[in-house]
C-alpha cells in the first residue's frame, strides 16, 4: 500500500514549462478596459454623393445614457442626453471608412455588439459585389447581426429618435426579433446574407426600413422588403405582397389575412398553422414546381351578412380564402420570374436533385423564368371563436 | 556548511533535552523524603503541585505522601477514596501492592517505578501516592477538572440530527464516540506527543474494517513527530499530511461525534488530541468537503439538491471573479448586449481597472471577515453594518467601484460559506484565477483551472487518490457523490478507500408495502 514514489517527477520543471507556454503561446493580449470602449450598435453603408466612395455611418451607444433613460426620477429640467452618437466617415473601402470613423472617436470602437447593418439605397442599386469584403474577412462582427435595406438615405434613417428604444439600430433589431402577427417577412442575419450573396446570380429578400413622417415626429417603419438579385436591387414588395412568397417559403406560421368579399364586406382570419409541400418535376424539357399549400385559420371577425354557422357558407368562405392565397402566390411568383429573382431557391432544388440529368440541357440562369408553377391551396377554417350561432346558444 | 549547522543544532538540542529531563528517568528510591525532594526538584516546586505527607496503618507508623495538581483533580474523590481509606486502615505492612489491592476504592490504579512515570502520572490529573520504604509508587485515577459542557459545535450546525459536539477533554470525546459505536472492535490507541506538553492523543478505528497498511503508515507518521508543544489538531495535521505545501488539506476534520463515527465505520481512522474539540480523520477525499450530516437526515432528493448547490457554490466562489474579470476585460462579445450595457454604464467613471477593483474589493471583504470572526459578537455586528452600508454603499456612490463588481465579490464571498471545509483553498484559487483572468483572459482562467486540476489529480491522502471517485473514475461510488442515493441503495463500501470486503449491508432492503396490505 502506501507506496513511495520510485523516482521524483520533475514537477518544478514541468510547472515552469507550463508557465512559459502560457506566456508564449497565448494570443490574448488584447486587454481592454470596458470603460475605454464604445460599442457600435448600427452600421450604415452607402455611397457618397458622387456614387464613388463608401459613406459610412456608425451609431455608437452611450451605455450610461441608455441605462439611465428608464430613470424618470432624475429629471433635472434639462432635456435628457441622447443615448447614442453618430460617427460619419468616407473611405474607398468599408474598412478604410471604419478606420476614419474610429479616428473621430476618443474611445476604441468595438463592433462585437453590432445589431444591424443598413445597406443604403445607393449602394444596393449600384451593386454590392465590391463592398462585401469587409463583412466576409473581418471576424469581429457577429454573424447574428441583422441586415436591412434602407428605403431612405442613411442620414434620414439615423436622424430618427425612436420613442421606446432611443437608438435606431435597437429599434430595428426589435423589429427583427419581434413576433408580430401582422408581419410577413423573414429577418436576414449577416450569416445568411453572406451565404447567399457570396454566390453569383442569387436572390434574396431583405427587410426594408423606411422613415415615416408624422406630426408626432419621425418613426422607423418596416412595411416593405427589397429583392436583391445578383447582389443588386431588383424590386421591392409591400409586406402584403410578399406574403405571396412566404407561403411557398414555408415561413407562414402565424399572421392574419384580411379578405375583401365585396365593397363593404370584410372577413378577418387568423392563421394558426400552414404547411407547403414543394415537389420539383422535370417534364417535357420544362421545370415544373408542384406546390401544395395547406393553411388553417380561425375566423376572428366578419363584416358581412352571411351566417357562418352554416356549413355551406363556411365552405364558400374557405373557397374564397383559397382563391385569395392562390392569387397572392401567383402574383409574386410571376413578378419574381420577370426579374429572374429566384428568392424561393427552386432552381437550386432542381439542380441539387437532378444535376446530371439537367447538365447541358438547361442553364442555371434560364430555368427560373421558364418554370411552371402548379399550385394547389387547401384552406380550412377550424375555429370560429365564441360564435353563438355556431354553438347554438 | 548547512550540514555542519545541522549537526551542531542536533547536538545542542540533544544536550538541551538531556539537561531538562536529567534524573527524571531514574527509578524511585525507598526513602520517602528523598523521593519527595527529587520530585519537587524536578517539578521546580511549581505552585500548582500539591503534596501532602501523612501516616497510616496500625500505630500510624507508615509514612506516605500524595502528589496532585491543583485544579486538575477531583479533591472530594481524593479525600473520600484515597486519603480516608488509607489513613483509616489498620494495615500492618506498607507494601504498595497491598495498599492498591485493599484500600483504594478507585477504578484505575497503576504502579510506576520511575520519577518520570510518577510525575507524568500526576501531571495528567491523577494522584500519585508514595509510601516510605517502597521503591514503587501508585498513580490513582482522580481526574476532575473544569470542562465545557457537551454543546452543539458552532462550526458544524445541523438542522436535523444529533446536536452534541466534541469538547476539549480527550476522555469525554472518546466516550462520545464509544456511545455511538458499541462494538468491541472499536479500538483506541493512546500516544503521547510533544516533548514539553506531553499531549495525549488517541487513534480510533474499528479493527477488521480499517486497513492495516493505513494504520501502520499513520502510526509511523505520528511517531516521526518531534515537537515541543502539541496544542491543537492543526499541529498533527501539518505533520502527517501527504502534501504539506498544497492548498488543499488531505486530512479531514470534524467536531461532531456522529460524523466521526460515520467515518470510522467507513474504515477511516480518527485522531483525537487532548485539549481540542476537533478530531482529525484520515484518509480524506476532496468530495468529503461537500458532504454534510444533514444530507443523510433529509430526503435523498433534497440531499442531492443541496449537495449540487454546494458544488455550484464552490464553482462560483472559485471562478466567478476570474471569469468576470476575463470576460469584461477581454471577451466583451460573450456578454449579451443589454447586460454588457448595464455593466459598461456601471463602470463609467470608476478610477480603477477591473482587475485592480476585484483584488481591492476581495481584500476588503477578507479584512471584514477576519475582523468579524475575531471580534466579540456584539462588535461583529457593527462590523457587518460598517461593511455593508458604509463601505458597500458609499464606495459605489463615490464612484470608486462599480455595482456589478460589488455583486460579484459579495456573491463569491457568500458562496464560499456553503463549503466551509474548502474556504482556505477557495480563497487562493479565486485569487489565482482572477490574476490569470486579468492578464490572459479566459485562456488564463482555463490554464489556471487545468493547473489546479492536475495538482488535485496528483494529490493523495494516505495512499488514496484525493479526487477519488472522480479521478480515478469509480462510478460505483457516484451514488454518494453525484447524488445522495437512498441509504438502502448504498450497499457497498467506498471503493475509493476499500478494495476488499465491498459489501457493507444486505442488498435489496428497499422498504415496501407489506404483502396484501391494500386488502
Amino acid at each position: 500500500m502506501m507506496k513511495k514514489k520510485s523516482k521524483s517527477y520533475p514537477k518544478s520543471k514541468c510547472f515552469f514549462f507550463c508557465i512559459l507556454l502560457l506566456l508564449t503561446l497565448s494570443g490574448c493580449w488584447d486587454w481592454k478596459e470596458i470603460k475605454n470602449i464604445s460599442f457600435v450598435s448600427g452600421i450604415g453603408v452607402d455611397l457618397d454623393e458622387n456614387n464613388e466612395k463608401i459613406q459610412l455611418s456608425l451609431e455608437v451607444m452611450k451605455a450610461q445614457q441608455i441605462n439611465s433613460s428608464g430613470d424618470s426620477g432624475q429629471s433635472s429640467g434639462n432635456s435628457p442626453e441622447e443615448p447614442r452618437f453618430m460617427l460619419n466617415s468616407v473611405g474607398n473601402t468599408v474598412y478604410e471608412a471604419i478606420i476614419a470613423a474610429g479616428n473621430k472617436s476618443s474611445r476604441d470602437l468595438k463592433f462585437t455588439h453590432n445589431l444591424v447593418v443598413i445597406l443604403g439605397p445607393k449602394i444596393i442599386r449600384k451593386g454590392l459585389e465590391h463592398y462585401l469584403d469587409f463583412f466576409i474577412y473581418d471576424t469581429n462582427p457577429r454573424p447574428r447581426q441583422w441586415i436591412v435595406v434602407g428605403g431612405n438615405s442613411l442620414e434620414e434613417i439615423f436622424k430618427v429618435k425612436p420613442k421606446i428604444e432611443g437608438v435606431v439600430s435597437m429599434a430595428i433589431a426589435e423589429f427583427m426579433n419581434s413576433d408580430k402577427i401582422s408581419y410577413a417577412f423573414e429577418p436576414i442575419s449577416l450569416q445568411q446574407f453572406l451565404q447567399i450573396l457570396m454566390k453569383e446570380k442569387q436572390s434574396i429578400a431583405i427587410p426594408m426600413i423606411e422613415v415615416e413622417q408624422s406630426s408626432e415626429g419621425d418613426e422607423i417603419v418596416l412595411e416593405k422588403v427589397a429583392i436583391l438579385h445578383d447582389r443588386k436591387y431588383a424590386d421591392e414588395l409591400s409586406l402584403l405582397e410578399f406574403r405571396g412568397a412566404m407561403w411557398l417559403l414555408q415561413r407562414m406560421n402565424s399572421g392574419s389575412v384580411e379578405m375583401k368579399k365585396s365593397n363593404n364586406e370584410w372577413i378577418s382570419l387568423r392563421l394558426d398553422n400552414s404547411n407547403s409541400k414543394i415537389t420539383p418535376k422535370f417534364e417535357g424539357g420544362k421545370a415544373k414546381i408542384q406546390a401544395n399549400v395547406e393553411a388553417e385559420f380561425t375566423l376572428i371577425g366578419s363584416i358581412d351578412e352571411d351566417d357562418h354557422s352554416k356549413h355551406n357558407q363556411m365552405e364558400k368562405l374557405q373557397y374564397q380564402v383559397e382563391q385569395l392565397i392562390n392569387e397572392e402566390i401567383t402574383a409574386v411568383f410571376k413578378r419574381m420570374q420577370s426579374h429572374n429573382a429566384d428568392i424561393y431557391e427552386f432552381t437550386d432544388l432542381f439542380f441539387k436533385r437532378n444535376y446530371r440529368m439537367l447538365q447541358g440541357k438547361i442553364s442555371y440562369d434560364e430555368m427560373f423564368p421558364q418554370m411552371i408553377l402548379e399550385l394547389k391551396v387547401n384552406a380550412k377554417i377550424r375555429q370560429t371563436g365564441r360564435n353563438n350561432k355556431i354553438l347554438n346558444l | 556548511m548547512i550540514k555542519i549547522f545541522k549537526k551542531l543544532f542536533r547536538r545542542l538540542r540533544a544536550q538541551n533535552s538531556e539537561s531538562i529531563i536529567e534524573g527524571s528517568a531514574n527509578p524511585l528510591v525507598k526513602n520517602l523524603e528523598q523521593n519527595i525532594r527529587q520530585i519537587l526538584l524536578l517539578t521546580g516546586e511549581s505552585s500548582d503541585v500539591v503534596y501532602r505527607k501523612f501516616n497510616f496503618g496500625s500505630a500510624k507508623k507508615h509514612a506516605a505522601a500524595i502528589f496532585y495538581i491543583d485544579g486538575l483533580v477531583d479533591e472530594i474523590q481524593i479525600n473520600q477514596n484515597v486519603l480516608k481509606p488509607i489513613m483509616k486502615s489498620e494495615i500492618r505492612n506498607s507494601q504498595i501492592a497491598d495498599v492498591a489491592a485493599s484500600f483504594l476504592p478507585v477504578g484505575y490504579v497503576r504502579q510506576v517505578g520511575s520519577y518520570n512515570e510518577f510525575i507524568n502520572g500526576f501531571l495528567n490529573g491523577n494522584t500519585g501516592l508514595l509510601i516510605d520504604g517502597e521503591s514503587e509508587a501508585l498513580i490513582i485515577e482522580t481526574k476532575g477538572w473544569e470542562k465545557r459542557a457537551v454543546n452543539e459545535p458552532l462550526s458544524e450546525v445541523v438542522v436535523k440530527g444529533p446536536h452534541d459536539g466534541f469538547i476539549e477533554t480527550l476522555r469525554v470525546n472518546t466516550a462520545l464516540l464509544r456511545r455511538r459505536i458499541t462494538n468491541p472492535n472499536l479500538r483506541f490507541e493512546k500516544m503521547v506527543i510533544g516533548s514539553k506538553t506531553n499531549t495525549n492523543i488517541a487513534l480510533a478505528y474499528i479493527r477488521g474494517v480499517v486497513s492495516e497498511d493505513l494504520l501502520s503508515e499513520l502510526r509511523q507518521r505520528l511517531q516521526r513527530i518531534d515537537i515541543e508543544g502539541l496544542l491543537s489538531d492543526g499541529y498533527i495535521e501539518e505533520y502527517i499530511e501527504d502534501a504539506p505545501l498544497s492548498l488543499f488539506s488531505t486530512v479531514g476534520y470534524t467536531e461532531r461525534p456522529d460524523v466521526c463515527a460515520a467515518k470510522i465505520v467507513e474504515g477511516r481512522v480518527a485522531i483525537f488530541v487532548d485539549g481540542t474539540p476537533i478530531v482529525n480523520t484520515v484518509p480524506c477525499l476532496f468530495i468529503e468537503s461537500f458532504q454534510s450530516p444533514d444530507d443523510y437526515n433529509f430526503r435523498p432528493f433534497f440531499g442531492t439538491a443541496i449537495r449540487w448547490l454546494r458544488y455550484i457554490a464552490y464553482a462560483i466562489t472559485t471562478t466567478l471573479p476570474g471569469m468576470y474579470v476575463a470576460i469584461i476585460s477581454f471577451h466583451q462579445e460573450l456578454v449579451p448586449t443589454p447586460l454588457l450595457l448595464s455593466i459598461a454604464a456601471a463602470n463609467e467613471g470608476t478610477p480603477f481597472p477591473v482587475l485592480a477593483e476585484t483584488l481591492l474589493l476581495g481584500a476588503v471583504f477578507e479584512i471584514m471577515r477576519e475582523a468579524g470572526i475575531r471580534l466579540p459578537r456584539s462588535i461583529g455586528q457593527t462590523i457587518s453594518i460598517v461593511g455593508a452600508l458604509v463601505i458597500g454603499e458609499t464606495t459605489v456612490m463615490a464612484g470608486l467601484v462599480s455595482v456589478p463588481m460589488l455583486i460579484i465579490i459579495s456573491l463569491s464571498a457568500i458562496a464560499s460559506f456553503l463549503v466551509p471545509d474548502q474556504t482556505e483553498s477557495a480563497l487562493f484559487i479565486s485569487l489565482f484565477l482572477t490574476v490569470l483572468g486579468g492578464f490572459l483572459g479566459l485562456y488564463g482562467v482555463l490554464v489556471g483551472l487545468i493547473i489546479i486540476y492536475l495538482h488535485l489529480a496528483g494529490l493523495r491522502s494516505f495512499g488514496v487518490p484525493y479526487l477519488a471517485p472522480l479521478a480515478p473514475l469509480l462510478p460505483a461510488d457516484f451514488k454518494d457523490v453525484l447524488i445522495r442515493a437512498p441509504l438502502w441503495m448504498l450497499n457497498e463500501r467506498l471503493r475509493s478507500i476499500f478494495r476488499r470486503d465491498k459489501l457493507r449491508q444486505v442488498v435489496d432492503r428497499q422498504p415496501s408495502k407489506p404483502d396484501g396490505g391494500e386488502k
